[in-house]
């Protein structure tokens, strides 16, 4: 109880005093602060690698517990620690320069990724069928109409442009650079003004949403 | 002269934060609904009472990025429904694609824990790192879904068009999708493979919809007047343009 007494608000001045710093030293330009930003930023690169090396090492031992416990996912385990072994036998050994490293690369990785983004592709065409068929609405029907202009805009219709649709001032190009810049523009105000809410909420120490 | 201006708007958002926290906390204003927050009240009930659970994909938002802070909400999300959803003794499984967001997300999951006087139990099973390249963290995703022991999926945070495998995935099981980001790729993905997307803003005020803290609501408020000002700067200034001045 003590314990965790004390681990919050320490935490919580971390926070607040690096933040502030970083925050400061980005505004003002004074030379201990942007030394000591600088410093702070490289801590974070290290430690974010760190975390990444932990998240690996939880990984492995999630799929170790699956393989253990012969569970209807333990194939996806045997096919993660065949494919880590292979990368890190491979990668880790030869080097990422090595003819194969880079035939591992081209051959395999490349290729799965790219029929993975085929299989976004069909997902994305069956979920439009079905926001017409579940929820069809104003919405889903704007949404369809600028989802079929965007690809007739961005097809070459057998060499031919059709009057008035596409082209510099047909109504395509004023689709995207007037409704779809504005859209786009008013989506990004939304989210820029809650993520500097949000920093601010934890810089400040009002708002820890990790922790207790 | 940028950066004082910066500088400006943080000490001015922040003082009208705690303003509007103070005012809120005399006299709560109510919040406009939103379907997918009503929804998501309806369904975390329901799971609780069918012993399912709730997974919480929390992206690929770094702490290195201004995308974090979308994660930090998806966090916030996550603190809000283990409490709930530990009445059933089913707390959320949260997926990340990164490495520091996955060990938050388990300082959440254990400090909701404690705070509850419970042990966590298999806290890398529950908080885990999913795949650390967007594609793989999809396909990680989508194995904690396909066991059918999960009715809600909730997506906040930082993600690409990738989240169309794990939206695809969580329909096929039945779940129901309540999907926000800041990426504006995802935000289309969402409007159309999730059940109910949130767009622009509307992921950052989950936090305030799951409790009626008022510095979540006085948050949102801040928000808002904020967005009056922009709105308020751009007629202006397009009227000065238009005039020629």
């Amino acid at each position: 109880m003590m314990q965790s007494f004390l681990r919050s608000p320490f935490s919580t001045l971390i926070t607040f005093i690096t933040g502030m710093v970083v925050l400061l030293g980005y505004f003002i330009d004074v030379d201990p602060l942007n030394v000591l930003r600088s410093r702070f930023l490289q801590w974070t690169v290290l430690l974010a690698a760190v975390a990444l090396m932990l998240g690996v090492f939880n990984l492995m031992r999630v799929h170790w517990k699956r393989l253990k416990e012969s569970s209807i996912k333990a194939i996806y385990s045997f096919a993660f620690f065949g494919g880590f072994l292979l990368a890190l036998a491979v990668g880790g050994l030869l080097g990422v320069q090595h003819s194969l490293t880079r035939a591992v690369i081209d051959f395999v990785i490349i290729p799965i990724e790219t029929s993975l983004f085929v299989v976004i592709l069909v997902s994305l065409v069956y979920a439009l069928t079905r926001l017409l068929q579940s929820r069809l609405s104003a919405f889903s029907f704007v949404f369809l109409v600028t989802v079929v202009f965007s690809i007739i805009g961005s097809i070459p219709l057998l060499g031919i442009e059709i009057p008035f649709l596409q082209g510099g001032d047909g109504i395509l190009s004023l689709m995207t650079r007037v409704l779809g810049t504005a859209g786009v523009r008013g989506l990004l105000i939304g989210v820029a003004l809650g993520s500097v809410l949000t920093g601010i909420r934890v810089l400040l120490g009002l708002d820890r949403p990790y922790g207790e | 002269m940028s950066n004082g201006i910066g500088l400006l708007i943080f000490i001015a958002l922040s003082i009208l934060m705690i303003f509007f926290t103070v005012a809120q906390r005399k006299k709560p204003f109510t919040l406009r609904e939103l379907a997918a927050f009503q929804r998501l009240r309806r369904a975390i009930g329901l799971a609780v009472e069918d012993g399912k659970g709730i997974h919480v994909t929390l992206g690929r938002g770094t702490v290195l990025s201004e995308n974090l802070a979308s994660a930090l909400i998806g966090l916030g999300v996550l603190k809000r429904l283990t409490t709930v959803a530990l009445i059933g003794d089913h707390p959320p499984i949260a997926t990340s694609g990164e490495g520091s967001l996955m060990l938050l997300a388990q300082d959440c999951l254990r400090g909701t824990h404690r705070r509850l006087g419970l042990e966590p139990q298999n806290l890398p099973q529950k908080a885990l790192l999913a795949g650390t390249t967007p594609y793989a963290y999809a396909v990680g995703s989508q194995m904690e879904l396909r066991d059918g022991r999960v009715a809600v999926d909730l997506l906040i945070g930082h993600f690409g068009n990738e989240a169309a495998l794990i939206c695809d995935v969580a329909h096929q099981q039945g779940n129901l999708i309540i999907a926000g980001s800041d990426d504006l790729t995802a935000q289309s993905v969402f409007a159309a493979a999730a059940t109910h997307p949130l767009y622009g803003e509307e992921v950052y005020a989950a936090v305030a919809y799951m409790d009626g803290d008022a510095l979540q609501r006085a948050s949102l408020q801040t928000q808002d007047v904020a967005r009056w000002v922009i709105i308020l700067f751009l007629i202006i200034a397009s009227v000065v343009k238009l005039v020629g001045l």
